[in-house]
């Protein structure tokens, strides 16, 4: 009897903990409220709570009614496609118009043109409300570094603007006597094995997007030499070295992951060296994560002449429950006041109430007066920045969906091979013959991939799934095929 | 039980399984097989099936799941069994907290589990300084754990997070024994390795199945510790990346078929060939346990074992409660900054109180409809003699290897408007009904398991004395037959409750709005705040960790005590 009153007390105290503990919310409860906006977001916490607080300010203001945020978080951009796909698909079986969502906030321009190209976002009010907002020297231009800012069609726009690059631990990088990375390239160092985190491109359309610019850098280059008649052959030798340079990369590699949150923990707490890093994130680990002696245990840099500034969009849903409150959501993330927010310190005028979100404000003119001195990012306007890469949709752009496959085909599904093969290469000092056989890419080269492979990247998945597998045999036979020549080599006398 | 009750129990619950379990499945997996035409319609194809074992990338992920089940469920065995044994057998110092004690390890809460598995043992982790400090590795090559030997590492992790699942249904088995019959070869002379082997084995050895059996394919299918060690070839995690991927490629739905297939075929087979055990010892005695008092180095011995694993079992706990506590943990022992404002934020935030309640809800609903069926299974399987029973046994057990993603968004796609599952979701949008029948459904093969083991180990002599006495079938039931197996349905109930408690999949996808979230959601949604996201999953993970320790320790160390339909 004593032992259970005694465990029965201490499970009480475990539940009175939180309850003793509980803030008052910030905003109103859901039941108590005059109106009411369903939001499907991939954004982090911090975002939901800054914009959540901020818009049921900015619309007691304008109405003088009461709001309640619904924030629906199934996951990353993965999930929430797939809450999406299975939303309208009964919808429409069921005749109606929409999911029970207004706004859908945050992810990659890939995956708002796909929701798009599928009918699923309303044409957006702001365009016709604030017609000087948009246009090539407004606030909002249509597009910079080649990415896309707002649909032809109006049905999407971006907030803000984000982009890839190198995060790396000066500690962890000292310990193995390597330089800080500052191009793409630099990551295909082998003294980077096993020590490497890369996102995985078969899951966001953004990362994805950030592999095919690794490409068109590589392209590039190779265009910045030669004459008219030479360009095609130089856009196949851009493109074998573009993928020759994943494959270094993805040798190094400890994962891929599509959590964007484990790349920067891992590197901050050392447990790997460098990594492929969205911008916020590494700001974000830059400014908190520190060592002893205060100095970053994290410092990220845009990748240089490698990565664009691809926006950050929000839509509104067709057939959405409210859709005048979401149409008004859009204006609020576009208007002039409520754009600081994304990059001023927390408790600043204009900024968030509790944490920086250390993202860039997509409207020029913010930037224009300068940047703000309680900003996070000081002396950065990304519109004036150099080292950009424009991204050139001629190039690759048809070849989205079938790079994205190749590697998972090359990469990703055949790592273990790759890795194997990386390390009997580095242990035998890079023998040519077996550097040759592994970095063969001359079977899925410009010519017949460059525009995107019919089968690869077609209609028919089962069709994808053999080629998938027929490919991916012939990159692993070939790492096997290189390892073996390594250790051969190797063991020579 | 009566022929015309077993054919109607049967039907019901196949009729659950078809409706619950096969219908939201198929709704997801079906897209490996309906291949939609070009002019329209559909048409059943069985290529992506090919495609899953032509591709030796696929064919490896399956045999490499397959070793990592078999070698699971081995390693468990071996570091359950002893402990089981030696509670059994012998009184030692401190036992009674300590064999609850050994219960904690299973409640790791998601998401911050991981990282606190890395903080320890990453390159940069808590035991590599502490090699470093004793000058036993170079700090200039530190060695990295989670890369090397991945799939050792895998098995010893799932080994020690999934023995107390077998312990706790061997434990049952154990307690249902009647010393009479140990004692009766002892009086004959048999030697004690000998009667372990041809008497105390064979009577426990429902109880070994049916914990082997759910050890077996959770390690088969399981997802977070090969993805702990970034180790991508093996299945589950194949179809997890497969699934999540922009492609919607049917390979991944085809491979969770086979998943589910082979885990059925080797759960059956295994069944014919170990399951056909049934003790039926006469009715366990009641009163003190006659295990046999140990004192001095014996007794330590004893208590050291139980202890030893239950330190190693808790390394990645133990790497959540430092991280809660972390001001700053970066290359050292423990965290050179301690803090409780992590508890306070976490703790404090608006989330919290509700999704406790919630949790606490869906997991108690859930349990109460495992044990239900649960118990109506084993009445089937055990008491019944039906030629089909055999495959409801097999039947149950599916939910436990198809993953829960699929699950998840089979629920999803039949819970929108107009779909057959929309009458689960409640006014405001309250996912309670849908989420305790999800949350049953897959922990249903757990409470299945252990009461199938308890019936099998208990004599019928008893039920059918009740019912000559005049009692009736329902009475009989509440007064007989659950008191008689209370041991394996406390255990049985005890996994069901902590892991749906701490359900991932359902939990994300299914709650949508934040005043439904359960805990697994809320700590989601704290690890995505910028800055300190970490500390603050990991803060209420440990809240989550020491309310499920307290709940179970305490109600296996009060069981224990009364030593009636509780002992373990």
């Amino acid at each position: 009897m004593k032992r259970g009153l005694v465990i029965f007390l201490l499970l009480a105290a475990i539940v009175a903990l939180p309850l003793l503990l509980r803030r008052e919310a910030p905003g109103t409860g859901p039941g108590e409220v005059d109106d009411r906006i369903v939001i499907l977001s991939p954004h982090n916490e911090s975002i939901r709570a800054e914009f959540g607080t901020a818009f049921e300010r900015w619309w007691k203001q304008r109405t003088g009614r009461t709001i309640y945020v619904d924030w629906r978080t199934p996951g990353g951009a993965s999930e929430i496609r797939m809450v999406i796909d299975a939303g309208y698909k009964a919808a429409k079986e069921t005749g109606r118009q929409g999911i029970g969502v207004d706004v859908y906030f945050g992810g990659g321009e890939p995956d708002f043109s796909e929701q798009a190209r599928h009918g699923r976002l309303a044409p957006l009010d702001v365009f016709k409300l604030h017609p000087g907002w948009f246009g090539p020297d407004e606030a909002v231009p249509p597009s910079f570094t080649g990415e896309r800012y707002y649909s032809s069609d109006h049905t999407w726009v971006g907030c803000c603007v984000s982009r890839f690059g190198i995060a790396y631990n000066p500690e962890t990088l000292k310990r193995l006597g390597v330089a800080p990375p500052v191009f793409w390239d630099d990551l295909g160092n082998p003294k980077f094995a096993g020590e490497l985190a890369l996102s995985d491109p078969t899951k966001s359309g953004s990362v994805a997007r950030a592999f095919e610019l690794l490409v068109q850098e590589q392209m590039r280059r190779s265009l910045g030499h030669v004459n008219p008649d030479g360009i095609e052959a130089a856009k196949a030798v851009g493109w074998a070295n573009g993928l020759r340079l994943i494959q270094r990369m993805s040798a190094n590699a400890r994962y891929f992951t599509d959590s964007a949150s484990k790349i920067p923990r891992d590197i901050s707490q050392g447990d790997a060296a460098a990594g492929m890093c969205i911008d916020f994130y590494g700001r974000s680990y830059q400014s908190d994560a520190l060592t002893k002696e205060g100095a970053p245990r994290l410092v990220w840099a845009p990748a240089n002449y490698g990565s664009t500034l691809s926006a950050d969009p929000v839509a509104v849903l067709q057939g959405a429950p409210s859709p005048e409150i979401a149409q008004a959501f859009v204006e609020f993330c576009l208007s002039p006041e409520i754009q600081p927010l994304w990059f001023l310190k927390p408790g600043t005028p204009g900024g968030p109430e509790r944490r920086a979100l250390h993202r860039m404000p997509i409207r020029r003119d913010v930037y224009a007066a300068g940047i703000p001195e309680n900003s996070t990012m000081p002396g950065e306007n990304p519109y004036t920045g150099i080292g950009n890469l424009t991204y050139d949709r001629e190039l690759t752009g048809h070849a989205f969906g079938t790079l994205r496959r190749l590697v998972k085909v090359m990469c990703i599904d055949s790592h273990e091979e790759l890795k194997d093969a990386w390390l009997a290469m580095r242990d035998a000092g890079f023998p040519e013959e077996a550097m040759k056989v592994f970095s063969d890419v001359s079977f899925v080269g410009y010519e017949e991939f460059g525009h995107g492979d019919r089968e690869l990247d077609g209609k028919d998945p089962f069709v994808s799934a053999r080629r998938a597998t027929e490919l991916g045999e012939r990159f692993r036979a070939n790492y096997r095929r290189a390892a073996g020549i390594a250790r051969e080599r190797r063991a020579e006398p | 039980m009566k022929r015309g009750t077993a054919i109607l129990v049967f039907w019901a619950i196949l009729a659950l399984l078809a409706v619950f379990f096969f219908y939201p499945a198929w709704t997801i997996v079906g897209q490996a097989f309906v291949v939609p035409q070009p002019g329209g319609g559909t048409r059943i194809s069985f290529a992506s099936f090919i495609e899953v074992f032509r591709n030796p990338v696929y064919r490896e992920g399956l045999w490499n799941a397959f070793v990592l089940g078999i070698a699971g469920m081995s390693a468990s065995l071996l570091v359950a069994f002893p402990l089981a044994w030696l509670a059994h057998r012998y009184e030692f110092a401190g036992k009674r907290w300590l064999t609850a004690l050994i219960l904690v390890p299973m409640v790791l809460p998601p998401f911050v589990g991981a990282v606190g598995m890395k903080q320890m043992l990453g390159v940069n982790g808590a035991l590599n300084a502490f090699l470093f400090k004793l000058g036993w590795m170079d700090p200039a090559v530190p060695h990295d754990w989670l890369a090397h030997g991945r799939m050792a590492g895998i098995v010893l992790m799932n080994a020690l997070h999934l023995y107390p699942v077998l312990y706790l249904n061997i434990a049952a088995a154990l307690s249902n024994l009647d010393p009479a019959m140990e004692q009766a070869a002892a009086n004959l002379g048999c030697p004690p390795w000998r009667r372990f082997f041809r008497v105390t084995l064979p009577l426990v050895m429902p109880g070994v199945f049916a914990g082997a059996s759910v050890v077996f394919i959770w390690s088969f299918t399981e997802l977070g510790v090969p993805l702990v060690f970034d180790f991508t070839r093996v299945a589950p995690v194949q179809v997890f990346d497969g699934i999540k991927g922009l492609d919607n490629n049917p390979i991944p739905y085809a491979l969770t078929t086979v998943l589910l297939v082979a885990s059925t075929l080797v759960f059956a087979g295994s069944r014919l060939v170990l399951g056909r055990y049934r003790s039926r010892s006469s009715p366990r005695p009641s009163g003190k346990s006659s295990g046999r008092k140990l004192r001095g180095l014996p007794s330590l011995a004893c208590a050291g074992a139980f202890l030893a694993v239950f330190i190693l079992a808790s390394l990645p706990h133990a790497g959540v409660v430092l991280l809660s506590l972390s001001g700053r943990w970066y290359g050292t022992v423990l965290p050179d900054v301690l803090t409780l404002e992590h508890f306070r934020e976490a703790l404090g935030n608006d989330l919290v109180v509700p999704s406790i309640r919630n949790s606490l809800l869906y997991a108690s609903g859930a349990t109460l409809v495992a044990v239900a069926v649960g118990i109506a299974v084993a009445r089937v399987v055990v008491r019944s003699d039906l030629r089909l029973r055999g495959v409801l046994d097999t039947l149950v057990m599916m939910p436990l290897a198809v993953p829960g993603l699929v699950m998840a968004f089979g629920y999803l796609a039949l819970t929108q408007e107009g779909k057959p599952f929309h009458f689960l979701v409640g006014a405001g949008g309250s996912p309670f009904l849908l989420l305790v029948i999800a949350y049953a459904v897959r922990r249903l093969p757990y409470v299945a398991r252990s009461a199938v083991a308890g019936l099998q180990s208990s004599d019928p002599v008893m039920e059918e004395a009740a019912r000559s006495f005049g009692a009736t079938a329902w009475r009989t039931l509440r007064r007989v037959t659950i008191p008689l197996i209370g041991a394996n349905l406390a255990a049985g109930g005890m996994l069901a409750f902590a892991f749906a408690m701490l359900e991932v999949s359902d939990s994300l996808i299914l709650a949508q709005q934040a005043q439904h979230f359960p805990i697994t959601k809320a700590i989601y949604t704290l690890l995505s705040t910028l800055g300190n996201g970490t500390e603050l999953a990991a803060a209420l993970g440990v809240w989550s960790m020491v309310f499920l320790a307290v709940a179970i320790t305490g109600a296996a160390a009060i069981g224990g005590r009364r030593g009636g339909w509780f002992r373990l």
